[in-house]
Formats: C-alpha cells, sequence, structure tokens
C-alpha cells in the first residue's frame, strides 16, 4: 500500500501513504454530517447527502484532471466509464471496479462486490440501512470525475447486500454541451427512459 | 487441546466483547460480575508482575496456569486487552492473541464507523470472524480434561 512519498526522477505518481487514512477521514466526514440534527424539520438527511455529493463532486472534478495526464483525450461515453472503472478506482480504492454493463442507450451500471467503505461493516443485513450514507460522496466523486471529462450525469448508488456495492447507475452521459442544451427535463426524462431496458454486459 | 474461552477489555475496564467454546463450569455470578473480576484480577497482576520483576520486564505478565487451565493475556499500546483461556497443553499464543486485536478487532470494529468505540461490541461480522478463527486454530478442540 505504501510507496513513493513524492514524483522522483523517473516521474512516479503520488502515492497515498495508507488507504486507512482516506476510509477513516470519510467515516468522520459522514459522523460530523449525520450528528443529531436540532432542527428536526429542516430536512437534515437529505441536506448531508447532498452536501456529502457536493464533497465528492469537487474531489471528483480534481481527480478527473489529474489522473487522466497520460492517457489520450476521453471522447467516448465508454472510454469515460472504464477511466472511472479503472483509472480512478484504483486511485481510491486500490483496486479496480468488478463490472461494468449498460443498455446501450445512456444508462450504465458500475459494480463492486467488496466496496471499501462497505467492508468493516459486514455481509449480513445488520448494517443495511445505514450504507447509502457511505456511498453519497463516492455518487458525488464519480459525477464530478465525468463532469471534467465533459459529460453530464446523474450517479445513484444501491446495495442490496453488503459489502457489495451492487449498483453505481450513472445515466444519461451525454456530451456536456448536449446536455446544457436539452435542459434538466429531459434529461429526467432520458434517464427514466433508459431504465426499464435490458442492460447487457459489455 | 482445547480454547475454553475469550475476553476482550479496553483501557477503562469495559468487557467490549466475551466469547466461550468449550467452558463446562460457569462461575455463579452475573457475567457483568465476573467480567469485573477478571478485569481486577489482571490489573492487580498485572502491577505485581511488573514491580516484583527481579530484571527490567520486555513483556510483563504473559501468562498464568492452574492445575486444570492456562490464562494467556496481551495488552496492546493503546490499553485494549485480550484474554484467553486455555487447556494446560497449550504453548504460547502471543501472536493467536495479536492477530485478534489486530486482524479482528482493528478490521472489524475500529474501522466500522457504525460501531461506537468503548461499547461492548454489536458487531456480527467481528463476532463470527472470531468464532471462525478461534475454531481453525490447531489447538481448538472439544477433547478437554
Amino acid at each position: 500500500m505504501g510507496g513513493k512519498c513524492w514524483p522522483g526522477a523517473r516521474g512516479e505518481r503520488w502515492r497515498m501513504a495508507d488507504a486507512v487514512l482516506f476510509e477513516f477521514l470519510h467515516t468522520e466526514m459522514v459522523a460530523e454530517l449525520w450528528a443529531p440534527d436540532p432542527d428536526p424539520g429542516s430536512g437534515g438527511k437529505k441536506k448531508s447527502l447532498s452536501v456529502l455529493e457536493g464533497l465528492g463532486f469537487r474531489v471528483g472534478q480534481a481527480l478527473g484532471e489529474r489522473l487522466p495526464r497520460e492517457t489520450l483525450a476521453v471522447r467516448e461515453e465508454l472510454d469515460a466509464l472504464k477511466f472511472l472503472c479503472k483509472d480512478l478506482w484504483a486511485a481510491m480504492f486500490q483496486k479496480h471496479m468488478d463490472g461494468l454493463r449498460t443498455n446501450h442507450q445512456g444508462t450504465y451500471v458500475l459494480q463492486d462486490n467488496s466496496f471499501p467503505l462497505l467492508i468493516p461493516m459486514g455481509s449480513g443485513p445488520q448494517y443495511l440501512e445505514e450504507a447509502p450514507k457511505f456511498l453519497a460522496f463516492t455518487c458525488g466523486l464519480l459525477c464530478g470525475a465525468l463532469h471534467t471529462l465533459g459529460f453530464q450525469s446523474l450517479v445513484t448508488a444501491s446495495v442490496a447486500s453488503l459489502p457489495a456495492c451492487k449498483s453505481l447507475g450513472v445515466g444519461c452521459l451525454l456530451p456536456l454541451n448536449v446536455v446544457q442544451a436539452l435542459g434538466h427535463p429531459h434529461l429526467w426524462s432520458l434517464i427514466s427512459a433508459g431504465k426499464g431496458n435490458q442492460i447487457n454486459k459489455l | 487441546m482445547t480454547v475454553h474461552n475469550l475476553y476482550l477489555f479496553d483501557r477503562n475496564g469495559v468487557c467490549l466483547h466475551y466469547s466461550e467454546w468449550h467452558r463446562k463450569k460457569q462461575a455463579g455470578i452475573p457475567k457483568e460480575e465476573e467480567y469485573k473480576l477478571m478485569y481486577g484480577m489482571l490489573f492487580s497482576i498485572r502491577s505485581f508482575v511488573s514491580k516484583m520483576s527481579p530484571l527490567d520486564m520486555k513483556d510483563g505478565f504473559l501468562s498464568f496456569q492452574t492445575s486444570r487451565y492456562k490464562l494467556h493475556y496481551y495488552e496492546t499500546p493503546t490499553g485494549i486487552k485480550v484474554v484467553m483461556n486455555t487447556d494446560l497443553g497449550v504453548g504460547p499464543i502471543r501472536d493467536v492473541l495479536h492477530h485478534i486485536y489486530s486482524a479482528l478487532y482493528v478490521e472489524f470494529v475500529v474501522k466500522n464507523p457504525l460501531c461506537p468505540l468503548g461499547q461492548t461490541v454489536q458487531s456480527e461480522l467481528f463476532r463470527s470472524r472470531l468464532d471462525s478463527y478461534v475454531r481453525s486454530l490447531p489447538f481448538f478442540s472439544a477433547r478437554a480434561g
């Protein structure tokens, strides 16, 4: 896990000293945002989720700029998704995504069978209800990285059984300028139109 | 050879976890009382052993044995105490107790954001992994004397 702490003469990349540093930091971010709200009517949980997603989005934007320096320009949706599954996931979690599927209409399902942020919680239903808040940051991360690569997206996560992150559904990837021209109502309808279709393995 | 039971205490004497496998005789007192007695005895013996030692001690108190069982003790720098009772045929198991701490307690309790530290461990994953690990040990057996 450990590695060079600075880029050397041969251009080694920066590496995180230990993945556990990020895990503990993420844990504390979630704990801080989920602290009991003195005003129960303020929509605290939804707000906390969006704050975590926002943090992830900003980190994803930065990683999107930082990581693909050695790769060619990402023009195709599939290249962008492969970048997420391999490069981004390796940078964040020292592993690759376990699966990538699509319905060829803009909806993609990314599958991680042992998502590192969920592994310590177990493999049964004990903490299943608590899982979504530990996925919000990563949803934002994917969204931010795609934004940097020029794709507008909507990312949602679901967990059917721990520690598998069953699907990180990346909905309706379009080049950024096209989406801005369409506007959000179209984006939503495109996503919902894509949901019912068969999703095939790539 | 056999494993009887295992206690996990924090630095404040809270029993974080208790498991038993081949325990034929109970103490006859409530479990909470048993934990307090065990922790108090360990606290005293550890203090006594270090004070009476004729040489500088590296690891301190490691184990004691009676005519029927052997108590193995491992303490981490953070004050977590792992205590395992076995029969007399089991040799030093410091590496086993260290594994329980580092590969099970740290991985499935400390790293689990939903397990508050300093309280009894509720994680089913920790319990099941600990049980599997202890049952896989070469000296785990029901043939207790």
